[in-house]
């Protein structure tokens, strides 16, 4: 990928972030980029070329980082947890990034919408490995996206509040909210309880 | 979406047309029968008149026209599961009435319900804190699993609205794959998800088991 292409890609991530999908324009983002009109029409036809492309590549770097973050040999809570934190840690480092990826891919149309349920889908099957610390018991099929939609709603909440960076002080209800449709309240309160303590000893 | 029945033409720009409820004017919507829309199914008068005129009359704009009508849907939703509620008594059962009541007449309105919980979010900033001002409206049906579950009272202040984002998660699911017909099904799964963050998986899968038999 040639690095005008990537350096419009940030740019249209960044100025969606900062003003919304609808107020953005072609020549907000060339300015962003530094770059040229001519430069942006080689690489896409319009805005929302531009928009579904960069949202394509928001979302690979995101589950890098949630990968790189994860140990795939550790428990799984622990690698769910681990997960999360770092989507927080980067959504709290970048709020216009956090933005596009949860509030403003909305306005950008089916398509895009269709992209944001693509990305939560491939959280949910993180998730899934859930399913075996509840031996014995008969979850839902579609428990995982009640867990991801627990998350993505209170992440919403902070975002549309312009809190992005009060996320990490979240992490805590986070995680009851992710890991109490597997282990109950009990357990995700204890390891809500575990988060919390971490959060204040930073 | 098209036009609902009786809607005025669709504002300057072409977009799409709004539920005929909060733009026919005239009385009170909300003293009119049942419907999302919240109207009798009559049409507008428009004997003589020029509805564009009359839309601009009622509306500064094509987005005040929108939360007019959301605002109505979203009352007549939360009259509706309001009073599924209040009819039952324990917690679990009035849980399982107000969501049979959400997923009913969201099933009845396909295209409301999409505008509901889906597109609120490409309709700017207004609508999507009319969109969260309607999630706390709901909260107090969820935070009366405070008082039931065993140690309700110690659970995360946000767990109303963690129950209400896993029911949304699954609603808007079947929404964006156009299966609103199907909501209704859903039942089984959106009380669990409500209850599970207070009682837990277990005992949330025997409610459910015994409410929806």
């Amino acid at each position: 990928m040639s690095s005008r292409r990537e350096r419009l890609l940030q740019a249209m991530v960044r100025v969606v972030g900062e003003k919304g999908y609808k107020a953005t324009s072609v020549a907000d983002v060339i300015a962003e980029a530094d770059t040229s009109r001519t430069t942006f029409y080689k690489h896409f036809t319009d805005k929302h070329d531009c928009f579904l492309a960069a949202y394509d590549m928001l979302v690979e770097q995101v589950f890098e980082e949630v990968v790189a973050n994860c140990d795939g040999a550790q428990p799984w809570m622990e690698r769910v947890t681990n997960g999360l934190a770092r989507i927080v840690e980067l959504f709290a480092l970048d709020p216009a990034l956090a933005r596009t990826a949860i509030v403003e891919v909305a306005a950008a149309g089916a398509d895009a919408r269709q992209r944001h349920w693509n990305a939560v889908a491939r959280f949910t099957e993180f998730l899934d490995g859930g399913r075996e610390l509840a031996a014995g018991r008969e979850l839902p099929e579609n428990i995982s996206l009640m867990s991801a939609g627990a998350v993505s709603g209170l992440i919403f909440d902070e975002l549309l509040a312009g809190r992005a960076e009060r996320l990490p002080a979240l992490l805590p209800d986070l995680l009851f909210a992710m890991l109490v449709p597997y282990v109950g309240p009990s357990a995700a309160t204890e390891e809500m309880r575990k988060a919390a303590a971490l959060t204040v000893g930073r | 979406m098209a036009p609902a029945a009786g809607a005025p033409p669709p504002a300057a720009g072409g977009d799409r047309a709004l539920p005929a409820g909060a733009a026919a004017g005239g009385d009170d919507p909300r003293r009119r029968g049942q419907g999302l829309r919240g109207d009798d199914g009559r049409r507008p008068d428009q004997g003589g008149g020029d509805l564009r005129t009359t839309f601009y009359e009622l509306f500064a704009d094509k987005e005040a026209c929108f939360l007019a009508a959301y605002d109505n849907v979203v009352d007549v939703l939360v009259r509706r599961i309001g009073a599924a509620y209040e009819a039952e008594e324990s917690w679990p059962e009035r849980a399982r009435a107000g969501l049979a009541e959400l997923l009913a007449a969201l099933a009845e309105e396909p295209a409301l319900a999409r505008l509901a919980l889906v597109d609120v979010g490409a309709a700017g900033p207004a609508a999507q804190r009319r969109y969260r001002a309607a999630v706390q409206r709901l909260t107090p049906l969820f935070e009366e699993g405070r008082d039931f579950a065993p140690g309700g009272r110690e659970l995360p202040a946000n767990t109303s609205r963690m129950a209400i984002g896993g029911v949304a998660g699954l609603l808007s699911d079947e929404l964006v794959a156009g299966r609103a017909a199907e909501l209704p099904g859903l039942l089984p799964d959106v009380l669990f998800a409500t209850l599970n963050p207070y009682v837990g998986p277990a005992a949330a899968a025997r409610e459910v088991a015994k409410e929806t038999s």
